[in-house]
């Protein structure tokens, strides 16, 4: 009996992870092999691209980097795409945070209706309102403008960002909250000063999938910007096409550009970005 | 009473002058155009060599990708460009149908543009009698070989469909894949080859009877043509097999068409540029040369070409000022303009008629093509691109449902079939582009 | 772990002692306060983005709704013909219910394979210390790709002539064959989309109570036992939601497939969305189109019953 304890406890203290370690080297290489690829990629020329598109290039030529930069424009598309990113980042934290709140918190009549409704309506695929959103976007005078696209990526955005950060929001215990409101807080001074403190990861989370979204985003942008001066990071990452096909060295070297910001900003924040999604845990 | 109101018009009038006097200041004409190398070169040029100070031209590069579907959106919406791009006559049919586009029968008056244009290309661009549209980009689909690589080999060049046959079979008993590109990127790219077919086995003219209704698609002819297609494909002429020809990427199939592992390319005009800029010489990291002959027919020794037209231009109705976006318009279409746009840029040419040798700056090869094309059309030996004269519904079954031929799920027959059905609907709602008569 | 979807119910307010119920005396008072508190400040934070919404998407779709009663190019003025599009599409249009079945068998693969990808993943990652953020990085790394980039890496992987398939001397490309391509696209999306979902159910394992992973132990149970009997049940919640999102995802699969074959080798991979786009923008058929769209929505809507209803009947979703 004790014998058999003690080999219990034995296990426990040394179960071995070797096993759990080979496999997710495996995955690793699964997952990112073809990320390797691509930024080997980068640096072959257009023709050998077809001809060696899996190995080494023969020649590294950095050069694609620079002609890339140069010919995407991306000094001008990068500034927009940070403002589309952040602009819409925030609105979409305030409204839909405030929100989320709600119907994590105060469970109001017809709650259960919201969550069917936002849904449902995530899934209304955008040619079918493409041309009246259009029409009602020139009347307002919002083409070609940052506000423009903001307030539609916002809406695109807030059904996924209301569900995620209610069910952190759920997962979050109310005696804070209540403390608070004894003391006399009203319902937004208990929302900034005791939820959003806490529950920051969340929100960052939040920020960082639309923020991406947003950043990776294209065909609404081309259709409500028709001036260059407004056009995204992804129009640059498509000046590299011909009428039939495209040359895949720059297309390459500008995608890479392109996720280089998201690829540092993602490994800065990442420690931050998983607790996010662990410290609350997503509930759903 | 009379007199008076004689002399209030005539103030008025007098008023109107005046005010339109004053608003001689610049007016803004707006074009679209795709951003890529050669939309971003001749837009620069058309700025820069366009001659009226009073109108200035402004060019709105955007993604080639999504131009013409964000345009769509927006002439819908009311906004959109002052000169609307369309990739053809098909496309500008449909706006013009809508309303969105101006006639532009009396500029046609005014600058004359009948004598300029090579006249089944003006038609083109008619809806039911009135001119909407000009067309763009002659362009046509050849076969490219690898000059060097047939050299080594002592192939020749076929002149016949019974030579195409054994110069293939040479081709493979080298050990080379006879011809590319693959379509992996490009759905509705396997129009070229059925449309070559339809004129080049078939006939131009039975294919001009059948887009006049004046012939079933399921005529034998046809059906022979679109057999010798599908078996070729099958045989495994494209690509070396059905899988890569329907995967591949062109990038992948043009590199080793430089390289001479594929001996050619059935590929169209567009391409005269990018072969020599990409994939040939130092860029393509071999030392082979590349050249292009008409593909055979059944019927005839003499080379024969379908015409297509790459894009058309026409004008908004919501421009606010038409008159001189015809300006631009008739600068644009212009012998020299042309002219310097190709040589630059290398921007296929419009069909205009050119005098001379306006184009003595082309490479040979390319020369050699608006020469022998010049030839052949003037002898009737032209035939049709399913994107500029097919109505938009068949011409999307004719490129969707033949890679379902190629692939055995449907015969010939039921191919023909399906397409003379979508063609009896479009006819009879009047959407078939103007064919012009032969 | 809370419950789902949808709302918490009353026990939570019952819970509550902020609540101010002895304060009141007045019943004309309490049922202000009542009023303000549970019903208009509830709304009022959720208005905005509500309002947001509907302004965006709602009110424009009511006009492609109305749409998906006529015969419309795209262009111009559209001619009212009550159901006949929908009629068309169910009993006519063989090629909108093959892409219904791809959809579907779409779904199953997406409902078999990223899960087991990310359930197995998660589960070893759970128990490892060291490393255990770069593990987490490097799978989670695809997630944040743009698809167009990813997708051509895929095509050169498939590639017969240097890709993968030289590994195991198979000599096809799976993009390129009717039987193949559905398959093969599906896997290049699952390698971008497992490390999300690997990421979810990772966080809900942690919030699992270890004693029941002590209790098991004591049991003898194997690593799989372990796995069936108490790591599933503790995340089945998250499972559950993200079955029911990728359900309805699966009816709007469309980038992947555009970028690597466009519907093709002979139509084999052409999803609804696909044919939505051809007929709206190849096709000029758009009220057709509209009418195909909005069957999308009443699959989705289909979905989101089935799991509203089976939450109702008591099911832990």
């Amino acid at each position: 009996m004790i014998a058999q304890r003690e080999f219990f406890l034995f296990r426990k203290q040394r179960e071995s992870t070797v096993f759990n370690h080979i496999f997710l080297s495996v995955l690793v290489l699964f997952s990112l092999g073809p990320v390797v690829l691509l930024g080997v990629n980068s640096f072959k020329s257009n023709a050998e691209m077809g001809l060696n598109p899996l190995g080494l290039p023969q020649e590294w030529r950095l050069e694609n980097f620079g002609r890339a930069w140069e010919k995407g424009e991306f000094e001008r598309t990068f500034k927009n795409s940070v403002i589309y990113v952040v602009g819409t980042v925030s609105l979409a934290l305030v409204l839909c945070g405030l929100a989320a709140y709600s119907l994590a918190r105060k469970n109001p009549p017809g709650a259960n209706f919201v969550m069917i409704y936002l849904l449902v309506a995530s899934t209304v695929p955008i040619w079918l309102y493409l041309v009246p959103l259009f029409f009602m976007w020139r009347q307002l005078g919002f083409l070609n403008t940052y506000h423009g696209l903001i307030l539609i990526y916002t809406a695109f955005n807030a059904p996924f960002s209301i569900f995620l950060l209610r069910s952190y929001l759920i997962g979050l215990p109310v005696e804070l909250e209540d403390a608070a409101r004894v003391d006399g807080a009203n319902e937004l001074q208990v929302l900034l000063k005791v939820i959003v403190p806490l529950a920051w990861p969340g929100f960052l989370t939040v920020g960082l999938v639309v923020g991406l979204g947003v950043w990776s985003e294209f065909q609404v942008a081309v259709i409500f910007t028709h001036n260059p001066e407004m056009f995204p990071v992804t129009t640059s990452y498509f000046k590299f096409t011909d009428r039939f096909g495209r040359d895949w060295s720059l297309t390459n070297a500008g995608a890479f550009m392109m996720v280089a910001p998201v690829l540092v900003l993602f490994l800065a924040l990442q420690r931050r970005f998983v607790e996010g999604l662990t410290q609350g845990g997503v509930k759903f | 009473m009379n007199k008076k109101r004689i002399i209030l018009l005539a103030l008025l009038a007098l008023l109107a002058s005046l005010f339109a006097g004053a608003a001689v200041a610049q007016e803004t004409v707006t074009v679209w155009a795709a951003d890529d190398e050669t939309g971003s070169c001749w837009a620069r040029l058309l700025v820069d060599t366009f001659p009226r100070d009073d109108i200035e031209i402004e060019v709105v590069l955007q993604p080639g990708s999504s131009l013409v579907d964000a345009q769509r959106t927006a002439l819908q919406g009311g906004a959109g460009p002052d000169i609307t791009f369309s990739h053809g006559p098909s496309f500008m049919l449909e706006l013009a149908n809508a309303g969105l586009l101006l006639s532009l029968d009396h500029y046609a008056d005014e600058y004359g543009w009948g004598d300029r244009f090579a006249p089944w290309a003006l038609d083109l661009g008619r809806v039911e009698g009135s001119l909407y549209s000009l067309s763009e980009e002659l362009e046509t689909v050849i076969l490219y070989y690898n000059k060097t690589v047939f050299e080594e080999q002592g192939w020749e060049i076929p002149t016949t469909m019974d030579g195409l046959y054994a110069l293939a079979d040479a081709i493979r008993e080298a050990g080379l894949v006879v011809m590319g590109p693959a379509f992996g990127e490009c759905a509705p790219c396997f129009e070229w080859a059925v449309s070559v077919f339809f004129t080049h086995h078939a006939g131009p003219e039975k294919t001009y009877e059948a887009l006049t209704g004046q012939r079933p698609w399921t005529d034998p002819a046809f059906v022979e043509a679109i057999t010798a297609l599908k078996d070729i494909v099958q045989d495994g002429w494209y690509m070396g097999g059905l899988d890569l020809f329907f995967s591949d990427t062109f990038q992948q199939a043009h590199s080793l068409f430089g390289a001479g592992e594929i001996a050619m390319s059935f590929e169209g005009t567009w391409m005269l540029d990018n072969y020599q800029r990409d994939y040939f010489g130092e860029p393509g990291g071999n030392e082979n040369e590349w050249d292009w002959f008409a593909f055979p027919t059944t019927f005839s020794e003499e080379p024969h070409f379908v015409i297509g037209v790459g894009s058309s231009w026409g004008i908004s109705q919501w421009s606010q000022n038409p008159d001189a976006a015809a300006a631009v318009l008739d600068f644009y279409y212009s012998t020299s303009y042309q002219a310097e746009s190709h040589s630059v840029c290398g921007n296929a040419p419009a069909p205009l008629l050119y005098e001379g040798d306006v184009f003595a700056n082309a490479d040979p090869r390319e020369a050699r093509l608006y020469q022998e094309f010049g030839q052949a059309s003037a002898a009737g030996n032209y035939g049709y691109t399913s994107w500029s004269f097919w109505p938009a519904r068949t011409n999307v079954w004719l490129w969707e449902q033949i890679t379902r031929v190629y692939d055995d799920q449907i015969s010939v027959e039921d191919y023909l079939a399906g397409m003379q059905k979508e063609f009896e609907e479009e006819f009879a709602e009047g959407l078939i582009p103007p064919i012009p008569p032969r | 772990m809370a419950r789902d979807l949808s709302m918490p119910d009353d026990s939570q307010y019952a819970k509550t002692p902020g609540l101010p119920r002895s304060k009141s005396k007045r019943g004309g008072q309490w049922t202000r306060y009542r009023l303000m508190r549970y019903y208009i400040v509830p709304w009022l934070f959720l208005i905005p983005i509500l309002g947001l919404h509907a302004f965006v998407v709602v009110i424009p779709a009511m006009q492609g709704v109305y749409y998906s009663f006529t015969d419309w190019s795209g262009i111009g003025e559209a001619k009212f013909i009550g159901l006949r599009n929908f009629e068309e599409m169910f009993f006519e249009d063989q090629s909108y219910i093959d892409a219904l079945s791809r959809n579907v068998q779409w779904m199953i693969f997406r409902m078999i394979v990223p899960f087991t990808f990310a359930l197995f993943g998660a589960s070893l990652l759970a128990k490892v210390k060291r490393g255990a953020m770069i593990y987490r990085t490097a799978l989670f790394m695809p997630f944040i790709l743009p698809s167009i980039v990813t997708a051509t890496i895929w095509r050169y992987l498939y590639n017969p002539r240097f890709g993968l398939p030289t590994l195991v001397g198979y000599d096809k490309a799976l993009l390129g064959q009717s039987d193949t391509a559905l398959w093969a696209i599906a896997f290049a999306d699952n390698w971008q989309f497992w490390g999300f979902l690997m990421v979810l159910f990772l966080t809900a394992m942690q919030g699992i109570d270890p004693v029941l992973y002590d209790a098991a132990k004591v049991d003898g149970a194997n690593r799989w036992q372990e796995f069936w009997h108490v790591t599933l049940p503790g995340i089945r919640p998250v499972v559950l939601f993200m079955m029911m999102m990728v359900m309805i995802w699966a009816f709007l699969v469309f980038d992947y497939v555009f970028i690597l074959t466009g519907g093709g080798p002979a139509g084999a991979t052409e999803v609804i969305a696909i044919d939505i786009y051809k007929n709206a923008f190849q096709r000029f058929e758009a009220g057709y189109a509209a009418a195909q769209g909005m069957t999308i929505c009443l699959f989705a809507s289909l979905v989101v019953s089935a799991f509203a209803f089976l939450r109702k009947r008591g099911w832990d979703i």
